[in-house]
């Protein structure tokens, strides 16, 4: 494990940990909807089951199994979650290099760009969006990936300004060397740790936007269920069955606070 | 003949777990009221002796050997009893003068702290005593000393700590490279800075790469090697008729005396010399 | 052997920049310089006046007010874009501080390969190592040190890595910016040492920029001194 030298002695058990639970709710995910029976399926008969051998945790207000919808939900949940963030950290590392790199017009405009998603709150343009288009996963996707693009960007470009002023770098363009040799060889390798670090916090905000939309309503299409929707769906039969709303709280919660535990102690390294 | 003021005998300070000697039972004393250098080119040890006389050796390093300063041992000496040394008697004069100011105080304002709280001044009177200490070195108190120190040259910076260095009780100042990084006009300047502290009654132990510092500066000089005094002596004697091979090489090697590269014959004996002879002190040329 | 008489002219250059508040700062005007091969030619001012600013003009890095520069060599001359295409990598400089001269993430070796790879499109490791062990013969380094990592070389090490770097390129002009001013003294009269030797052998045209004028008239024939 090269990246546990990097961490600090003393967070160490802190970041082994958060990569164990996470480890876990990921495999959960992708395994689970293979035992669970099918999380749509309705059983009007046993609606608010206590939990048994046939409901695992249980099931809801329409006698479905709570177990499954967990873990299906949590596979739609993290799914989402990785597309917005692979996509934002394409767009902003991307549109950060040519900024950073360039300098000059590209550089105040891409930076105008960065300003201007950054005074609209990611939620609110997920909302606009889906009010737009009409939800579904694709309006949620684009929209936060679309707001969550600049934090990447503005790291990639300070590096990227930063590494290059360094002479070695000058040396390297006096040698011949063309531009995008110089930005993998020299400016990528020093950008790369650090949007790790900051994908790794961003994935669990991103898991919160997502489930904080899905609350909303705003999300996949009803039968198809989601930690965020889950809640919304069960909040009215809290006092009763209080499960119903905790396990998929507990999820988002817990997956969350894992991202924070690898995340933060990383990004704290890095800082030094 | 003034007294002793500083004593160092036979003090070697090596690296903890692998017991590697970094400075080799080095000895010297500098007297009261009088400057003295210690040159010697990067890694020779000159930084180490200067961390250990003020007590900031890293944890991984042990002084032994002695340091006796104005009586009492300094090695070994206890982080508590150090502090009453620390600005009362013995002064270090930083490297980096910016990076050793507050930025976010304006330089007149410490100058005045160390009044008011070294020497119980009042406020205000620490203020105006502040303000003549900075206007005798040249600057003008009210324009200059009203400016945060990034607003200010290094050479300027670098007057803000020499009047903070007179403004404390200290008789002792410990100069780390005082003329790193200036040119040969600021470089000049400084020097007389520090000779201006030797006017005023401070003793200087001045640590320099620099043979022209030491030439301006006088006072006794000694030549470090590889952690070890290779010559010592009157700042005149040892650089115009230096003794020891290596001091000989090392003032061929500026500019102004040829600039020939120090032959590797000198440099692989004295290594030999060290590594075969028990007591590894090389001989002093006094 | 050179069919130029100059490898490098410039005429009437000037150059000033905006401080902040919009105000213009002349830092220097109608200076024209011309460097023979193996002549070193020595530049000396205070700090701050422009010197580092005329090298990078000289080597196309910026862009002068006023002025022109002509490259010469390899039977090519002229200020054209496609005379400096051809010519780039044979305008070199050598930086003042050491460590940031190589990449930190590289050994030597790794770099100096990669220098070799992209001038010679070559990709055979023994024609590499070949070139590469031959140019550090040049600066008395040890073949051991190409393992390292820049952090773990002295300053006096990297900045003789750099120039071998450069030698690499079959430099026909170079600037050499404070080579030496982070060196100790023994180092640094190695080190220019090194470079008058290697101006000479390799009939390349150097301007050296240093502050310290006792050190350029031991190292130059020719001195030009920059004020404000």
């Amino acid at each position: 494990m090269k990246v546990m030298a990097y961490i600090p002695e003393s967070s160490r058990l802190q970041v082994a940990t958060g990569a164990f639970i996470l480890l876990s709710v990921a495999l959960l995910s992708m395994i689970g909807p293979h035992l669970t029976p099918d999380p749509s399926t309705q059983n009007l008969s046993s609606v608010f089951a206590d939990p048994s051998s046939e409901y695992l945790l249980g099931s809801d207000h329409l006698g479905r199994s709570v177990a499954a919808r967990l873990v299906r939900g949590g596979a739609n949940s993290l799914f989402n979650t990785l597309l917005c963030v692979i996509g934002s950290v394409l767009i902003g590392v991307f549109l950060g290099l040519f900024s950073g790199w360039y300098g000059g017009f590209i550089d105040a405009t891409i930076m105008r760009l960065v300003d201007i998603t950054m005074s609209f709150p990611g939620i609110l343009l997920a909302l606009l969006i889906a009010g737009l288009i009409g939800g579904g996963q694709i309006a949620v996707v684009g929209a936060l990936t679309i707001t969550g693009w600049p934090d990447y960007c503005r790291i990639t470009r300070a590096i990227t300004q930063n590494v290059k002023s360094r002479p070695y770098v000058e040396a390297g363009v006096l040698a011949g060397f063309s531009g995008r040799f110089i930005l993998r060889k020299y400016i990528f390798i020093e950008i790369l740790p650090q949007i790790a670090v900051l994908a790794t916090l961003g994935f669990g905000r991103t898991i919160l936007n997502i489930s904080s939309l899905g609350f909303l309503g705003i999300g996949l299409a009803p039968p198809e269920p989601e930690w965020g929707a889950m809640i919304a769906e069960s909040l009215p039969y809290l006092r009763q069955s209080p499960y119903l709303v905790l396990a998929p709280a507990a999820a988002v919660s817990i997956t969350v606070f894992s991202f924070l535990l690898v995340g933060q102690p990383l990004a704290r390294a890095l800082k030094k | 003949m003034n007294e002793i003021l500083l004593n160092i005998n036979n003090l070697s300070i090596s690296s903890m777990p692998e017991h590697k000697t970094l400075v080799g039972s080095v000895s010297f004393s500098v007297r009261r009221g009088e400057p003295f250098t210690l040159i010697g080119e990067t890694g020779c040890g000159k930084t180490l002796i200067a961390q250990a006389l003020t007590g900031v050796l890293a944890k991984d390093l042990s002084a032994t050997g002695s340091i006796e300063f104005d009586g009492p041992n300094l090695v070994g000496l206890s982080g508590k009893e150090r502090r009453k040394l620390w600005g009362r008697r013995m002064f270090l004069l930083p490297q980096e003068p910016r990076l050793a100011l507050n930025p976010t105080m304006r330089v007149i304002k410490q100058v005045s702290e160390v009044l008011r709280y070294l020497r119980g001044q009042q406020p205000k009177n620490a203020l105006k005593n502040a303000g003549t200490l900075i206007s005798d070195l040249g600057m003008s108190s009210s324009r200059d000393g009203r400016h945060y120190p990034f607003r200010l040259s290094g050479g300027m910076n670098q007057r803000i700590l020499l009047a903070i260095a007179l403004a404390t009780p200290a008789e002792f100042i410990v100069a780390d490279e005082p003329t790193k990084g200036l040119d040969a006009d600021l470089r000049d300047s400084a020097v007389r800075l520090l000779q201006n502290l030797v006017e005023q009654g401070k003793t200087l132990l001045c640590i320099t790469h620099d043979l022209a510092v030491a030439r301006d500066l006088g006072g006794n000089i000694a030549v470090m090697y590889g952690g070890y005094i290779v010559e010592s002596g009157p700042a005149e004697k040892v650089l115009d008729s230096p003794v020891h091979p290596y001091t000989q090489g090392l003032i061929k090697a500026s500019p102004e005396n040829g600039m020939e590269p120090i032959p590797e014959h000198v440099l692989s004996s004295m290594k030999t010399a060290w590594n075969s002879s028990g007591s590894r002190q090389m001989e002093a040329c006094l | 052997m050179n069919s130029y008489k100059y490898c490098i002219q410039a005429e009437n250059l000037s150059k000033s920049f905006c401080r902040k508040g919009g105000k213009k700062r002349g830092l220097f005007s109608g200076f024209s310089i011309e460097v023979k091969p193996g002549e070193i030619i020595g530049l000396s001012g205070p700090s701050g006046c422009g010197k580092t600013t005329l090298g990078d003009i000289l080597l196309g890095l910026k862009h002068p007010d006023t002025g022109k520069v002509f490259w010469n060599g390899n039977g090519i001359n002229g200020s054209g874009k496609s005379s400096r295409m051809a010519l780039r990598p044979y305008f070199q400089k050598i930086y003042q501080d050491p460590p940031t001269s190589f990449p930190p993430h590289q050994t030597i070796e790794e770099a100096l390969t990669d220098v070799v790879k992209n001038k010679y499109s070559i990709g055979r490791k023994d024609i590499i190592n070949r070139r590469i062990l031959a140019a550090i013969k040049d600066v008395d380094l040890d073949k051991e040190l190409l393992k390292r990592y820049p952090r773990q070389l002295s300053g006096g090490e990297i900045q003789r890595f750099a120039l071998s770097r450069v030698l690499l390129l079959k430099p026909i002009f170079l600037v050499a910016d404070e080579p030496t001013s982070r060196l100790d003294l023994s180092v640094q009269a190695k080190i220019v040492r090194l470079l008058m030797r290697l101006a000479k052998e390799r009939r390349t045209g150097v301007l050296f920029i240093s502050h310290d004028p006792a050190l350029l008239r031991v190292a130059c024939k020719k001195v030009l001194s920059f004020g404000r």
